[in-house]
């Protein structure tokens, strides 16, 4: 099956983002695709390459990154949504400069763009499962 | 493009949280795709389109009116959970008056808000292909 | 369709909210807290009512196992 997933919350403060993970590293292991993972509200914050958690803890981000979910093109599909991310300070490069901003905080792991990345992903694929509060 | 019956369900007030205001920004971007394009407003979510609303004193974008725009993009079934709207002593009347043009019918203005019981709102729902819950 | 519920009913009242909205076609999933709800020692009446309906809720193993609660999913 094709699978898509929304990811609603940021990372260590709800467990979704962890769930999500969980639930598309076993999805893969049954041989199913992860068409696309969009992060939306707080959950851009998952795409943060600034994080330090603790040692002895799981690195919510790297996990995210270490799973190399990305299409036939290999551009990531870990997506940020563009508007969620600029009004909670999640910027990559390009968006950084666009905006007098001089730093730059998504992971390269992820992608920003637009909420039509989510229904496309609806359309596309066979399921959408949402993780959330 | 296959069409899909998209649901956009959402259950808490607006403002205190940020999840009605960008489940409107996903709706109103959803527009531009052509889908079957259905909102369920159940629990506080009928709070979202209470009429009357006013952020003077919280210092917020008041976004109401935004979702009088939605019949011009052709999004006109608003579903409101019945039982919702009685737990917490509102009546249709409480919420705004949202409408559309329907182009089957010469363009005639009709209410796009649904009041349904949620036996009927399971349903519609059972009917849905994607289901996004805010 | 598939329902997860996530949050224990002692907290918030999704559990009650997602099965106002359920037929003989849906199943719940409870994940992360939304296991609590189906604790043995839980005094919920909510999960009385739904074995007397006939109904069964299923429970992430791990997330079950995690907080030391019953794990079936039947």
């Amino acid at each position: 099956m094709k699978i898509s997933i929304q990811i609603n919350e940021g990372p260590y403060q709800h467990q979704a983002s962890d769930t999500a993970y969980q639930f598309a590293k076993a999805a893969i292991d049954k041989g199913h695709e992860i068409f696309r993972v969009f992060f939306y509200h707080d959950g851009v914050n998952n795409a943060s390459r600034f994080t330090l958690p603790p040692q002895d803890d799981r690195n919510v981000v790297n996990q995210w990154a270490e799973l190399g979910i990305k299409n036939a093109d290999g551009e990531p599909e870990l997506v940020v949504c563009i508007a969620a991310a600029l009004r909670r300070g999640m910027l990559d490069e390009s968006e950084a400069s666009k905006n007098g901003i001089d730093g730059n905080n998504i992971h390269p792991a992820f992608r920003i763009s637009g909420l039509g990345q989510l229904i496309e992903a609806g359309i596309q694929s066979d399921r959408l499962v949402v993780f959330g509060d | 493009m296959a069409i899909k019956k998209f649901m956009y369900l959402n259950r808490k007030a607006s403002y205190g949280t940020v999840y009605a205001i960008e489940s409107l920004e996903v709706v109103l971007i959803a527009a531009a795709f052509e889908q079957d394009v259905s909102l369920a407003f159940v629990d506080d979510g009928v709070y979202q389109i209470v009429e009357g609303q006013n952020t003077d004193g919280i210092g917020m974008k008041n976004f109401s009116k935004t979702y009088h725009a939605l019949g011009d993009y052709d999004i006109n079934k608003l579903y409101v959970s019945a039982e919702s709207l009685e737990e917490r002593g509102l009546t249709e009347a409480d919420l705004m008056p949202l409408v559309y043009e329907d182009e089957d019918d010469d363009w005639a203005e009709k209410p796009s808000i649904k009041v349904v019981s949620n036996a009927d709102l399971t349903k519609i729902m059972s009917e849905q292909d994607v289901c996004l819950s805010f | 369709m598939l329902h997860t519920v996530n949050k224990s009913s002692f907290e918030r009242n999704s559990l009650q909210s997602c099965l106002n909205i359920i037929d003989d076609t849906s199943v719940i999933l409870l994940i992360e807290d939304g296991v609590i709800s189906a604790a043995n020692n839980a005094n919920s009446s909510m999960l009385a009512e739904l074995a007397t309906q006939g109904r069964s809720l299923c429970i992430a193993r791990r997330c079950g196992s995690k907080r030391n609660f019953i794990k079936s999913c039947r």
